[in-house]
């Protein structure tokens, strides 16, 4: 008796509480709810999206994924390309942010000028660094010669195309990373970082002992964050190298993208997003346990 | 002698910002200049920073057919139909997840945060079917209709609202009135800004989106600018050597994209930082 006041809904909040989240609900299942579970059963069946029977083939479609060599060789780059995107992204923030919060002047210029390519699309974006790419005439080339280093073909050798893509990707994102460090970093007490002076500590051991774990949650977020994004990444990818050469550029989603929509192996495909969603999952149960190790929370 | 030590690394930190500065901003000087060379220009090695007389005429060459206006309306009316309803229905489902009490709740709560994190990717195979089965392929209501629901603006809202003080709701229910009202009379302009910041996001993550309009748009008229854009360079660019021509589409997609940012820099960055699901 004593929480019935507590438990008991009104039946006209129930219905309040269903017309408001129905205008996003409905969209969220019909088009991504459903679909999640729908990929999930078309992933067991050899279906081309035309033909109007679906076979059933049980886990051929995962125990072939796994026997392709191509797609071992999809995983790596998608492994290659989530960390060489999120590292130097949070990375380069990160020192970018601290610079920011100890000029003196300035710093709204800079932030305005570094956080910009974000806001752009990445296909016009990509364009202008295809021709930034060019080994003849590009400037990239030109600019290495100047100092002595050797040039590239950059995007057209499976060397380095991979690189390309992860200097544009970085490109793009350092200023998002940054803008949430100089948050970060403002809020760090000025009052632990002169105790610390008077301790004897350098520039570095502050950074290293007292601003790094204090902003190791914002850390924390933005790597979850970037790794989620960059499993997602496409746009560059189609524009400077349509995964090539040689599939030197093909990840999960590139390749899930030429199953799907460009040879029509509908089942194959769904079988690559199951991989994609439980990559996803894995890797942020992985960093939200380390977080508890490393993610100091005041 | 310290005082010195001080200027000296403060110059140092000056001239490192500017530096990295100039290194982000480059490939966008770079499309300008290049958006007014001639041909030879363009080719030349070492490359000419600017060119002897600017070439406007690759602004006529890449516009003067007037498809990439045509891509940009598409882009732009879309993206803000698009904006207004995740706008409405993220803020009803925030306040109903924040200021109503009905059955059913806490589950819908771990259903989108489960959603969350799965990659909307992997639904583009099934999504594509049920729209074909909704005869919505090739149309911009189809990309509209199976994008209009943001989880991220669902869960920023909620923050926002959350900060709001529940007394200013009770007195209002107090005096009689319904949680439509509440929301838009009262709530929602307590959070003007948490919607401005969410609305230039909603509208440049909409103009800027490629790889679904990508797969549900055939007809080149319907083209997205993205769309544009990509056909033009992979029929002009890579074989027409039209540089050009491409460097200016590009300046005409991204200059009004710039303007927009220095405009609403103010919500987009702070709003980012302030509000968003960090402090979760």
């Amino acid at each position: 008796m004593k929480d019935k006041t507590k438990l008991k809904y009104s039946h006209k909040e129930n219905l309040t509480g269903f017309l408001f989240v129905l205008p996003a609900l409905l969209p969220l299942v019909v088009f991504w709810i459903v679909p999640v579970l729908f990929s999930g059963a078309l992933s067991f069946t050899s279906w081309d999206m035309m033909s109007p029977t679906i076979e059933f083939v049980g886990i051929d479609n995962f125990t072939s994924l796994l026997r392709e060599k191509n797609f071992h060789k999809v995983l790596w780059n998608t492994l290659v390309f989530a960390v060489g995107s999120t590292i130097p992204t949070i990375l380069l923030g990160m020192l970018i942010a601290l610079a920011m919060n100890s000029a003196r002047r300035g710093v709204g210029l800079y932030r305005t000028v570094i956080f910009a390519p974000y806001i752009t699309p990445m296909v016009a974006v990509s364009v202008v660094w295809s021709w930034i790419f060019e080994p003849r005439v590009g400037i990239l080339n030109f600019v290495l010669e100047l100092f002595g280093l050797p040039g590239s073909e950059w995007t057209k050798s499976t060397d380095t195309a991979m690189l390309s893509v992860l200097i544009v990707t970085v490109w793009k994102g350092i200023g998002w990373t940054m803008i949430f460090y100089m948050e970060a970093i403002r809020k760090v007490p000025q009052s632990l970082l002169e105790s610390a002076v008077i301790d004897g500590a350098n520039g570095f051991q502050k950074f290293i002992k007292i601003t790094v774990p204090l902003i190791s949650p914002t850390t924390f977020f933005l790597v979850i964050m970037s790794t989620i994004s960059s499993l997602q990444a496409y746009d560059q990818i189609q524009v400077l190298t349509q995964g090539g050469p040689a599939g030197a550029t093909r990840t999960l989603l590139y390749y899930y993208y030429l199953e799907g929509f460009r040879n029509f192996n509908t089942g194959k495909a769904s079988a690559v997003a199951i991989v994609l969603v439980v990559i996803t999952v894995v890797l942020s149960a992985v960093e939200t346990l380390a977080s508890k190790k490393l993610v100091h929370y005041n | 002698m310290k005082k010195k030590k001080i200027t000296l690394r403060s110059a140092a930190t000056q001239i490192l910002l500017a530096l990295v500065s100039f290194i982000i901003a480059f490939p966008f000087l770079w499309m300008f200049t290049n958006s007014i060379k001639t041909k030879d220009e363009i080719w030349q090695i070492p490359p000419q920073v600017l060119p002897a007389v600017p070439q406007w005429v690759n602004y006529s060459d890449a516009l003067s057919d007037g498809r990439f206006f045509g891509y940009m309306w598409n882009s732009a009316y879309t993206a803000i139909i698009f904006t207004v309803i995740v706008l409405v229905n993220s803020a009803m489902f925030a306040y109903a997840l924040t200021n109503v009490r009905f059955r059913g709740k806490k589950f819908l709560f771990l259903l989108i945060m489960v959603t969350y994190i799965m990659p909307a990717t992997t639904t583009y195979v099934p999504a594509y079917v049920i729209l074909s089965r909704m005869g919505l392929i090739n149309s911009h209501a189809g990309y509209i209709i199976s994008s209009c629901a943001s989880i991220f603006n669902i869960f920023f809202l909620k923050t926002t609202f959350q900060q709001i003080s529940p007394s200013i709701m009770e007195a209002a229910r107090v005096d009689g009135a319904n949680h439509w009202t509440i929301l838009w009379k009262i709530v929602a302009p307590m959070s003007t800004s948490s919607f401005m910041t969410l609305g230039l996001l909603s509208f440049l993550g909409g103009y800027n989106s490629y790889l679904w309009p990508s797969l549900l748009i055939r007809s080149k008229e319907k083209f997205l600018v993205s769309m544009g854009l990509q056909s033009f360079f992979s029929t002009d660019g890579a074989y027409g050597m039209k540089w050009g021509a491409i460097m200016a589409a590009c300046c005409v997609i991204i200059f009004p994209l710039l303007i927009l940012f220095l405009i609403g820099q103010r919500w987009i960055i702070n709003g980012i930082t302030n509000d968003a699901a960090v402090k979760e």
